[in-house]
């Protein structure tokens, strides 16, 4: 399971969903796997923009990654708030370009980054999910659902 | 074909913009809206000045033209990018004339500015007849061929590999009952097929024996004739490769490819795309999507559904995956049901962050070929069963003293699924998860053959933009296309979609279907505005 997932999954439980503590999902035992795919610039553009940086922190941290991760999310160099804004930086960020060495560096821990055997825990709950040669089940037991 | 001459240069005017996109017969209802969503995806508006669901010949233009700061440079490009993209269109050809008679057409073509002719003046060149629901002999085409000797072109004549190619079309009027029945002996048969719509019968397919058969309907005579050039290709080859009957890792169940790849087009799936088909199974609609561009996720209940028989992805849509290349635009496959989705809901869970799919695409299980199924144990105890249907019960189950589901060969136990329920939850989890203007395309059924109709779910927050229809002997099915209204669902309207019916549509159309949804919200928006004077003076609201 590619990190980049791991940053749109929460635990499964209802009544988790809206504990602060249920998202992130925890790694526990991770075994992780490095499997380059081609570079794609215009998706990781595309999806930055949905990341929440502070989970993906959480993550690149637990499992000691840490270094592999811009300690802010670059999309957020390219929009101003538009009320406190001097038309410099306006300008300024719209000329803003996340370099393509950036890029290449999420790329790399999103994409080519998986978990192949291992957990995810929810921090709420303790419910473990467990991931085998990559694909992660999420089905609940009966008395969860 | 074409590529090595100045093509752009008659057509940079606006005069003589108009271009015929030649279209399969096949899910005629399909055609337009692929065209009209590949125009999207382009950038460019795309009118129609002809279309007919009968007729595999439709006329547009493009208009409103493209902001100057786009990259398309001119109509040519423009019309051959959305037709580059498109499975059911067969190619793209610049409109010179259309006529009801070779004495009007000539007359128009005569009439057209010589500097048309100016770039193909020293090109080689071909002429083809190409009659649909007709067909010409040889001597017959020569002679149409013939027609056009006045145009100015010098060029050497090669039918290989020939710089233009200048075709003439006919269309023929539909085959009559009777003169079906008229052929329908040995070969005639074959000839009324390869005349129409069967397009799988190649016209080399058709002997002597068909051609004199077909000479007994010699009185027939196109009703349309069009002058075009050709100029580009369609993508039509992807449904040969991506023909199951080569596919590594099917089911019986599996969507055939050209009908998944139309949905996934219709979703503007696209290079740069995140997409979703959370009733994944051997992951047809990802292929589809991957091969469109996306990137691509899927999930289902079952995981055994896209893993095969490993355990593992290998055996299973990997193979697929790595059949055509697109293992790069492979996301992730995981085990999970929607209903309980551990998918990220936005307005629902705890994180604050966006929506984040681009769109989802999904031939969800009704329950017509297979059971369907959702989490959670199945009746047993009438006291464990609360109101909507779910099952109560306290803690795990314990087999010889350990929680069963703790137990390596858990299989988590299904409960029936009602269809209004699984209609809405994937109509909230589309509101939840798509970015503002992504999109939902899934599949439903219309009617059985027990003539039940089934209504089509509307949302507040989502636009039906196409309603397609695919026709079986005993049922047929539609595949509805949503989008995205920008803007976030309050915690009021989410309450209040709680309560109602969303599959209460009537109609057929996208535009129809569009028109209640508005009617039927605007009754809902008006109480949730005023909640304080809850008088009933909104009949459309039904509370479910
Ligand atoms: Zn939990």
């Amino acid at each position: 399971m590619k990190l980049l997932t791991v940053n749109f999954l929460t635990c499964a439980v209802k009544t988790c969903k809206t504990s602060s503590e249920s998202y992130p999902l925890h790694f526990r035992d991770a075994q992780l796997e490095q499997n380059p795919q081609t570079f794609n610039p215009l998706f990781i553009r595309n999806i930055l923009s949905r990341l929440d940086w502070s989970a993906l922190t959480t993550t690149a941290n637990e499992l000691g990654l840490t270094a592999m991760l811009p300690d802010h999310n670059p999309a957020d160099d390219m929009m101003v708030d538009s009320e406190g804004a001097t038309e410099e930086e306006k300008n300024r960020a719209k000329d803003n370009v996340i370099s393509e060495e950036v890029l290449k560096k999420l790329h790399t821990f999103l994409v080519d980054t998986a978990v192949i055997e291992g957990k995810l825990v929810c921090g709420n709950c303790g419910f473990e999910y467990p991931i085998k040669e990559g694909v992660g089940n999420f089905l609940l037991p009966p008395h969860l659902v | 074909m074409g590529s090595a001459s100045p093509t752009t240069g008659s057509a940079t005017g606006s005069t003589y913009s108009a271009y015929l996109i030649r279209l399969t017969q096949s899910h005629s209802s399909f055609r337009r809206p692929e065209l009209e969503a590949l125009a999207i995806k382009a950038g460019v508006g795309l009118s129609f000045l002809s279309y007919d669901d009968n007729s595999p010949y439709c006329i547009v233009r493009i208009s409103p033209k493209p902001p100057s700061d786009t990259t398309l440079v001119n109509d040519h490009d423009a019309v051959r990018s959305i037709v580059a993209q498109s499975i059911l269109a067969k190619g793209v050809y610049e409109l010179y004339a259309v006529a009801p008679t070779y004495e009007e057409l000539h007359s128009q073509v005569r009439g057209l500015p010589a500097e048309i002719w100016q770039p193909f003046k020293h090109v080689s060149f071909k002429f083809l007849v190409d009659a649909f629901c007709g067909k010409r002999s040889i001597p017959e085409q020569r002679e149409i061929i013939e027609g056009f000797s006045y145009l100015p072109l010098k060029g050497s004549i090669s039918l290989k590999n020939p710089e233009e190619e200048f075709v003439v079309f006919e269309e023929w009027d539909l085959l009559t009952p009777e003169q079906h029945a008229a052929l329908n002996i040995g070969t005639g048969f074959r000839v009324a097929q390869s005349l129409c719509n069967a397009e799988n019968i190649a016209e080399q397919d058709a002997t002597a024996g068909d051609i004199a058969a077909a000479a007994l309907i010699s009185d027939r005579k196109p009703k349309r004739i069009f002058f075009t050039r050709y100029i580009g290709p369609s993508q039509r080859n992807l449904i040969v490769k991506h023909d199951l009957k080569k596919r590594p890792y099917i089911s019986t169940t599996s969507m055939d490819a050209e009908l998944a790849l139309i949905t996934a087009s219709l979703a503007l799936a696209a290079p740069g795309k995140l997409f979703l088909d959370p009733f994944t199974g051997t992951g047809g609609f990802m292929i589809a999507a991957a091969e469109l561009g996306a990137v691509v996720l899927g999930s289902d209940i079952d995981g055994r559904s896209f893993r095969g028989k490993g355990t593992g992805l290998t055996k299973g849509i990997g193979a697929n995956l790595k059949r055509y290349k697109l293992t790069d635009r492979f996301g992730d496959c995981l085990t999970s049901d929607l209903t309980n989705t551990p998918f990220r809901l936005r307005g629902l869970d705890s994180s604050k962050s966006s929506r984040w799919l681009d769109g989802i695409i999904c031939d969800p299980p009704y329950g017509i070929r297979e059971g369907l199924k959702v989490l959670g144990r199945r009746l047993q105890d009438p006291d464990e069963v609360k109101a909507d249907g779910r099952v109560i019960h306290e803690g795990p189950y314990y087999v010889d003293g350990v929680a069963s589901h703790t137990l390596p060969d858990f299989i988590a136990p299904k409960r029936p699924y009602s269809f209004d329920a699984m209609l809405s939850d994937i109509l909230d989890f589309a509101t939840r998860t798509l970015v503002d203007c992504g999109r939902l395309a899934f599949w439903m059924p219309v009617a059985n053959d027990s003539d039940e109709e089934f209504p089509v779910p509307i949302h507040p927050m989502l636009e039906i933009r196409h309603s397609c229809i695919q026709v079986f002997n005993k049922w047929s099915r539609r595949l509805l296309v949503y989008e995205r209204i920008p803007g976030e669902v309050s915690d009021d309207l989410a309450e209040q979609i709680k309560g109602l019916k969303v599959s209460q549509a009537a109609g057929r159309k996208a535009d129809e279907l569009n028109q209640f949804r508005r009617m039927y919200f605007r009754g809902f928006h008006v109480e949730a505005d005023s909640a304080v004077e809850k008088a009933g003076h909104s009949p459309e609201i039904q509370h479910g």
